[in-house]
C-alpha cells in the first residue's frame, strides 16, 4: 500500500488514456553553509506534489501541488510520438538505507562538526593565503510513489548527502577560484566515507603548491593521463550524453543538442580499451533508482563495448523506434518535471593495470588530477577541459604541478587515443541539467585513472 | 499566507514571506510537430525569520512547519550576514497581465499556425502567469502579477541549422514569425570553410549577449564580490572596466520580462547601469551586503544573495549589416559558458548552428566546433561597436531575461576543438 495511494488511482481514473502514469513527488532538504568558519546560512526547502502524464497524441503533462487541480486537456494536436513500448510495467520499492540516521543529529551538532572541518582547513600550514572557504552541506530525502496505468504501484526513497566547497586563494600573484563536491546516497556516516576532512586539507595544501610552484606548460602533442574526476566527467558529456535515445533521435534537439551518433553514425567510437557503463543500480550512488518513472526495472546499460555503440540509454517512448525494449532510464527531476531519458551513474570500466604502471610507460607527459572549465559541442563531439590540478610527468614521475592545461579535442579523437586503463574506479557526484522546463538530476560520474596517447594539449 | 502571518506577528521580531506561484503551459515541438504539452502548477512560501544575528530560510506550507523553524532558529549560532527588512510599510499591488497570453495557457491550439518553414522546427512555446506577494515584519503588504510568452526555435537544414529565441509580456505572434525567419535564415548558410584557433574581430548575436551578459550580472551581485568569485572583486565604482560604447543596465522598471517593483526585502527596485559608457557603477546590493560594502540597497534582494532582474545593453548606432561589413565572426548562438576563474574572468563558451565567417562583408562559409575561450574582462574591454536593432532575449540557456544589441568586439580568442 503506498501512502498516497488512493490519490494516485482516483487520478488514474480521472484520465481515461491507454498509458497513464501518475505520481507522487517530495524531496525535502536542508541546507548549512558557512564562511570561514562561520555559520552563512540554514536553509530548508520541501518540494512536493503530483503529476500525471498520458499519451493522447502528444504526450501531456500536468502538475501541480493540489491533486484536484489535476485535469485532462481537450485541445488536440498531431504527435510527433508515433506509440510507446507497452511492457508491463513492474511493482516494487526500492530504497537506500541511512546507516545513521540523518536526523540522528540535531543541526547544532552539524553546524559544530563543519565549522570543526572548516578551521582545520583554514588552519593549515600553506604559504598560499585562503581568501575564502565556503562550505555547503546538503541533505536531502526523495521520496516517490507511481502508479502505471491503474495497476503498477512503486515507491522509492532516496537520502542523499553532497558538501560542496569553493575556494578563493592568492599566493605568489595569482589567484585560483575553485569549487569541488563531494556526495553519495545514504545517511550521515557519508560524512566520514567520503572523508570530507582529509580531502579538503589534501586539496588546500594541492592548491597552495599550485600557485607557488605552478609552471607554465609549452603546448603541443602529449602524453595524457587522466584522473578518475577527468574521466568521469568525459564518460558523462562525451558519452553518457549522446547515447540517450531521444537526443539521437531529436526530441532535445533545441534544448541540450544532438547526437554525434545521430550527425555522423560513428562506428567506433574509441580504442578497444574503451568501455562505459551506466549503472542505476551501483551502491550508494547519487543517481541510485531500481524502478524507473515509467515502471521499467533498472539494470546496467554497456553503451561503449570495447571502443564501439553497444546501447542506448531508452524509455518506452524511444525503443520501439529502435526496435528495442525499454532498459529502464526515465526520470524526472521532481513532481512538476516530465519524466526523460536520463542518465544515471556512467563512468569508464577500470582495468587491470595499476595506477604505477599506467605511468611508467609515459616519457613526456601530464597527469590532469582536475578541472574547472570544461564545455563540449551540443554534438557533443568538441570538448575541451582546462586542467586546475595538473602536473608534468617525465620518465614514469610526477613531477611539478603545471599551470592550466588544456585538453581540447574531439570525443573520437580523444577516445582513440585511450591505450590503457587503470584497475581504480572512483565516482564523483554531478547534477545533470537537461529538458525544458529544465531539470538539473543527481549522477555520479566515474572511472579509472586513464592514459592518453599524443593528444592537442594547448594552453591558456 | 494570513494564517503565516499571524503566527510570526506574535513570535518573531522580523520576518518575510514571499508568495510565489507560477502557472505555466509549455509546448514542446519536435520535427515541426508538438511532442508534449506540459501545465504546471507551483506555489511556493518562502519564509526567513529573524531573531538578533539568527536566522533561518524555509519552504513551508503549515504553520506546524513554521512552529518546527522557529524552534530550529532559536538554537542555531549567530550567523555572519543576516538578511534584513525593509522599514517601508503600506499596500502595494501592481497586475500586468495579457489577455493573448492567458487565453495561449488554456488553449494551444495556435501553435500549428507558427510552424509553417521550409526547414523542420525545434522549439518551444511558453506562457505564464507570475504571482508574486510578499508580506514583511515592517508592515510592507505587496502584490504583483505579470504574464510572460517566452519561446525559441531550432531549425535544421541537413548538417546546418539556426536558432532564435524571444520573449515578451504579452502574446505576440510577430515575435514568433520572426524568431522562425532569424532562425531560417542562420541554417540557409552552407557552405563550410574551416577557421583555426587565433584572433578574431567577432559579432556576437542577442542571443550570445543574452548568455554571456548573463554571467557579467551575477558575477555583480554583490555576494560574488564579497566572497570574491568575481571580476568586480578587485574593481571599485568609477573603474574602467569596459569599453566607452559599453553600457548594461539592470532594468527591473521596464516592460521586460522579470520586471517587479519592490524585492525580497521590500525595497523598491529600480532601474540602474551596472556598467556605463565602460564605467563600473554599481554592484547589485540587497540591504545586508550593501550593508557590510557601506552603500545603499540597490533593490535586488535576493535574502544573502543579490541577483539581477532583467538586463538591457545600450544600442550602439550602426545597423545589424553595417556590422558586418569587414572582415569579422559572426557567432549567432552559444551555450554552455564555464569559467576556469572567476577573479580573472577565464572562460570558455561554445558557438553552436551557425558560424558565418564574413570576408570584406560578404559570408564566405560558416564554420563549427569553435569556442570563444578569453576573459570576460576582455569581452566587454574590446566593445567596438553595437547595432541599433536590438531584440527581446530569454532561452533555455540563457533564462534571465534582457534586451540586447548584435555587439562587434575586436581580437577575441576562438579556439577550435
Amino acid at each position: 500500500m503506498l501512502a498516497h495511494e488512493d490519490d494516485l488511482l482516483r487520478l488514474t481514473r480521472r484520465f481515461p488514456y491507454s498509458y497513464v502514469e501518475t505520481r507522487y513527488h517530495k524531496i525535502s532538504s536542508r541546507v548549512i553553509s558557512l564562511l570561514n568558519g562561520e555559520l552563512l546560512g540554514v536553509y530548508r526547502d520541501e518540494e512536493a506534489g503530483y503529476s500525471v502524464r498520458y499519451l493522447n497524441g502528444p504526450l501531456y503533462f500536468v502538475a501541480s501541488r493540489d491533486p484536484d487541480d489535476l485535469r485532462p486537456t481537450t485541445e488536440k494536436h498531431e504527435g510527433w510520438e508515433p506509440g510507446l513500448w507497452d511492457g508491463e510495467p513492474v511493482s516494487g520499492s526500492y530504497s537506500v538505507e541511512e546507516k545513521q540516521k540523518l536526523d540522528s543529529q540535531n543541526l547544532e551538532e552539524k553546524i559544530s562538526s563543519l565549522r570543526d572541518i572548516s578551521r582545520e582547513v583554514l588552519s593549515q600550514d600553506i604559504r598560499s593565503k585562503i581568501n575564502n572557504l565556503i562550505l555547503t552541506y546538503s541533505e536531502s530525502v526523495e521520496e516517490k510513489e507511481l502508479v502505471i496505468n491503474g495497476s503498477s504501484l512503486i515507491s522509492g526513497r532516496v537520502p542523499r548527502v553532497l558538501i560542496s566547497f569553493n575556494l578563493v586563494m592568492t599566493g605568489n600573484g595569482r589567484t585560483i577560484t575553485a569549487w569541488f563536491e563531494l556526495g553519495q546516497s545514504g545517511g550521515l556516516e557519508s560524512l566520514n566515507e567520503l572523508r570530507v576532512r582529509e580531502h579538503l586539507i589534501e586539496k588546500v595544501k594541492s592548491l597552495d603548491h599550485l600557485l607557488q610552484s605552478g609552471r607554465s606548460v609549452s603546448p603541443g602533442r602529449k602524453d595524457v593521463i587522466l584522473s578518475s574526476v577527468l574521466s568521469g566527467i568525459m564518460a558523462h558529456e562525451s558519452v553518457g550524453h549522446p547515447f540517450e535515445a531521444d537526443r539521437v533521435l531529436g526530441r532535445e534537439f533545441a534544448q541540450a543538442g544532438t547526437s554525434y551518433m545521430a550527425e555522423l553514425g560513428l562506428k567506433r567510437i574509441g580504442s578497444e580499451m574503451v568501455n562505459v557503463a551506466d549503472d542505476p543500480t551501483v551502491p550508494k550512488s547519487t543517481g541510485f533508482f531500481l524502478i524507473d518513472d515509467e515502471g521499467v526495472r533498472a539494470r546496467r546499460k554497456l553503451l561503449i563495448k570495447n571502443g564501439e555503440p553497444n546501447e542506448f540509454l531508452h524509455d518506452r517512448f524511444t525503443a520501439p523506434r529502435f526496435n528495442y525494449v525499454s532498459n529502464g532510464s526515465a526520470r524526472a527531476s521532481g513532481f512538476d518535471r516530465e519524466p526523460l531519458v536520463r542518465m544515471s551513474n556512467t563512468f569508464f570500466l577500470p582495468g587491470e593495470m595499476s595506477f604505477q604502471e599506467l605511468l611508467e610507460d609515459v616519457k613526456e607527459g601530464i597527469f590532469f588530477k582536475s578541472y574547472m572549465e570544461w564545455n563540449i559541442d551540443d554534438m557533443r563531439l568538441g570538448q575541451r577541459y582546462t586542467g586546475l590540478e595538473a602536473y608534468h610527468v617525465k620518465s614514469g614521475e610526477i613531477g611539478e604541478p603545471v599551470l592550466f592545461p588544456i585538453l581540447e579535442g574531439t570525443t573520437n579523437e580523444l577516445l582513440s587515443s585511450v591505450d590503457a586503463v587503470d584497475d581504480s574506479l572512483q565516482f564523483f557526484p554531478g547534477t545533470c541539467g537537461k529538458g525544458d522546463p529544465d531539470q538539473g538530476i543527481p549522477v555520479w560520474l566515474g572511472g579509472p585513472d586513464m592514459r592518453l596517447r599524443n593528444v592537442p594539449v594547448k594552453v591558456i | 499566507m494570513e494564517e503565516f502571518i499571524k503566527f510570526l506577528k506574535e513570535r518573531v521580531e522580523s520576518y518575510a514571506v514571499l508568495k510565489n506561484e507560477v502557472v505555466s503551459t509549455v509546448v514542446k515541438i519536435v520535427d515541426s510537430k508538438v511532442e508534449a504539452v506540459q501545465r504546471i502548477k507551483e506555489t511556493s512560501y518562502n519564509v526567513m525569520i529573524r531573531k538578533g544575528r539568527r536566522f533561518l530560510v524555509s519552504k513551508v506550507y503549515t504553520p506546524e512547519q513554521l512552529r518546527e523553524g522557529l524552534g530550529i532558529m532559536d538554537k542555531l549560532p549567530e550567523s555572519r550576514i543576516v538578511p534584513k527588512v525593509h522599514e517601508l510599510s503600506g499596500e502595494r499591488r501592481s497586475v500586468k497581465e495579457d489577455d493573448g497570453i492567458l487565453r495561449f495557457m488554456s488553449d494551444t491550439s495556435s501553435v500549428e499556425d507558427f510552424l509553417n518553414s521550409r526547414y523542420q522546427v525545434h522549439g518551444v512555446l511558453s506562457a505564464s502567469r507570475f504571482k508574486r506577494e510578499l508580506v514583511t515584519s515592517a508592515g510592507f503588504h505587496g502584490n504583483e502579477s505579470r504574464t510572460w510568452f517566452q519561446g525559441y526555435m531550432r531549425v535544421r537544414n541537413g548538417q546546418y541549422s539556426g536558432q532564435w529565441a524571444f520573449s515578451s509580456p504579452k502574446y505576440d505572434p510577430e515575435k514568433v514569425k520572426i524568431t522562425l525567419n532569424k532562425a531560417e535564415e542562420y541554417a540557409s548558410y552552407t557552405e563550410r570553410i574551416d577557421l583555426g584557433d587565433g584572433y578574431y574581430d567577432v559579432v556576437l548575436s542577442p542571443m550570445v549577449m543574452a548568455n554571456l551578459m548573463m554571467s557579467v550580472s551575477y558575477m555583480a551581485s554583490g555576494y560574488s564580490i564579497f566572497t570574491g568569485n568575481s571580476i568586480f572583486a578587485n574593481r571599485k565604482p568609477g573603474d574602467m572596466v569596459g569599453s566607452e560604447k559599453f553600457t548594461l543596465m539592470d532594468r527591473p522598471r521596464g516592460e521586460e520580462l522579470n520586471s517587479w517593483d519592490f524585492d525580497d526585502e521590500g525595497f523598491p527596485t529600480r532601474d540602474k547601469a551596472i556598467i556605463s559608457n565602460g564605467v563600473y557603477e554599481t554592484p547589485l546590493l540587497n540591504l545586508e551586503i550593501a550593508e557590510i560594502m557601506g552603500k545603499e540597497s540597490t533593490g535586488n534582494a535576493g535574502w544573502i544573495y543579490p541577483r539581477p532582474w532583467t538586463l538591457e545593453v545600450k544600442e550602439g548606432e550602426v545597423s545589424e549589416e553595417g556590422l558586418l561589413s569587414g572582415n569579422v565572426v559572426l557567432l549567432t548562438n552559444n551555450w554552455y559558458t564555464r569559467f576556469q576563474n572567476r577573479a580573472d574572468g577565464q572562460f570558455s563558451t561554445v558557438a553552436r548552428d551557425a558560424v558565418i565567417v564574413f570576408k570584406g562583408g560578404k559570408p564566405v562559409g560558416t564554420t563549427s566546433r569553435v569556442r570563444i575561450a578569453d576573459k570576460l574582462n576582455n569581452i566587454i574591454s574590446n566593445v567596438e561597436e553595437l547595432s541599433k536593432e536590438r531584440y527581446s532575449i530569454a532561452w533555455w540557456d540563457a533564462p534571465l531575461p534582457g534586451v540586447y544589441p548584435y555587439t562587434l568586439i575586436k581580437n577575441v580568442h576562438l579556439s577550435k576543438a
